[in-house]
């Protein structure tokens, strides 16, 4: 899949654990889990803004276009 | 509620896939051993026509439809056990439940269809025949109860219009009956073949209709077990309601290949007119004509029934893709 999604990164670097990012974005577990293995068909904005704004970062540093 | 009325239907379609298992084992040993009529046709005590619960198996169903000279007089009789009916000088010895059994029109008829069918060997002949009388007959007077009075919108004209059947109520009060003019019976004749490979041949529509019905039954039965453990949204599924339309397509092509098959065997240049009525014919005086047709219709509604479904499959699929999606959206 050329988009990919580096979640797991960025929360590596705010060493936040996936339990406590769920929490704290009111996300089902299995829902951020199918986002972080790259599962995911779509993402909404909504949800898009409130990782950058819990993780404090830019769209770009979550999501990557690779050929 | 809902789960009760799925575990009934489930419970139904069970009973079905037996019951349709049982009637292909019924088809094969009738197929294979020539069992006489009796074992597989009900009699009722009280009705005119007898029921077949199971296969009529190597029996091929045409309709005959005589048509008799107006001066003939056709006589019906009915006594406590035993109707008769009479056409000229022949005499149709008519079994308890008015099915007829006829030495000449059997000889006629295995003679004829002999010719079509080279190898095919006939048992029985057996007609349930019902008298039609002539629209000016003074007969229809009586049936009353059975007119119907049309009216003339436009003009306020009112006209009796007649039945053309002779009622049964109206046989069992009057036994015997001599009437002129009846202008054409009509009945139902089961031809029988009695070879092995004959009886394989004619049978083959019916052996088409009952493992098409199985399988029918089988998927019907599978989508009601995944229903019931709540699995609907599922590729097997569509993939079953797929198969359910092709079946009902099978049906109709079935009914096409069916009728196809009898035309070419029994119906086919099976028309006579008095001039080519044969000597045996001589015993029903006043038959003017005598043609066969094939029982079996085209199901056409079969195949509007399996458009429907597949179409319906193509939107389940679509229904699917779209449920999957939003299963994957965060």
């Amino acid at each position: 899949m050329p988009i990919i999604v580096n979640l797991d990164v960025m929360m590596a670097k705010r060493k936040m654990s996936l339990t406590e990012l769920s929490e704290k974005l009111d996300i089902t577990m299995a829902n951020l889990s199918i986002l972080k293995t790259g599962k995911a068909k779509a993402i909404r904005f909504s949800t898009l803004e409130a990782i950058c704004k819990e993780l404090n970062c830019q769209p770009a540093d979550i999501l990557e276009f690779m050929e | 509620m809902n789960k009760f009325i799925i575990s009934f239907l489930h419970g139904i379609t069970l009973f079905g896939l037996i019951m349709s298992c049982l009637f292909l084992i019924i088809q094969l040993i009738v197929t294979l051993f020539d069992l006489p009529n009796e074992y597989i046709t009900h009699k009722d005590e009280n009705s005119a026509s007898s029921t077949t619960f199971a296969s009529k198996g190597n029996f091929i169903p045409v309709s005959i439809n005589m048509n008799i000279l107006n001066d003939t007089i056709v006589k019906y009789e009915k006594k406590d056990s035993f109707n008769k009916l009479k056409i000229g000088n022949g005499d149709f010895p008519l079994h308890e439940k008015g099915l007829l059994r006829h030495d000449a029109l059997y000889d006629t008829l295995k003679s004829n269809i002999l010719k079509h069918l080279n190898e095919v060997k006939l048992d029985t002949i057996v007609g349930n025949f019902e008298p039609y009388l002539a629209k000016n007959h003074p007969l229809r007077k009586s049936f009353k109860k059975d007119s119907v009075i049309n009216t003339n919108l436009m003009t306020g004209k009112k006209s009796v219009q007649y039945n053309d059947v002779i009622p049964r109520a109206f046989l069992r009060k009057n036994p015997i009956i001599q009437v002129k003019s009846i202008h054409s019976i009509k009945g139902v004749v089961e031809v029988k073949a009695y070879t092995k490979r004959d009886r394989i041949l004619l049978s083959l529509p019916e052996w088409v209709e009952k493992i098409l019905t199985i399988l029918l039954v089988f998927q019907l039965f599978q989508i009601l077990k995944n229903v019931k453990s709540n699995i609907i949204f599922n590729i097997i599924n569509i993939k079953r309601i797929q198969f359910v339309g092709l079946i009902m397509i099978g049906f109709f092509l079935e009914s096409v290949f069916a009728n196809f098959l009898y035309h070419t065997f029994i119906v086919s240049n099976f028309h006579y007119s008095v001039e080519y009525i044969p000597f045996d014919f001589l015993d029903f005086q006043g038959v003017r004509s005598l043609s066969l047709n094939v029982m079996k219709d085209f199901r056409l509604t079969n195949l509007y029934v399996g458009l429907i479904t597949l179409i319906l499959a193509t939107i389940f699929k679509r229904g699917l893709a779209l449920q999957q999606e939003q299963d994957l959206t965060v």
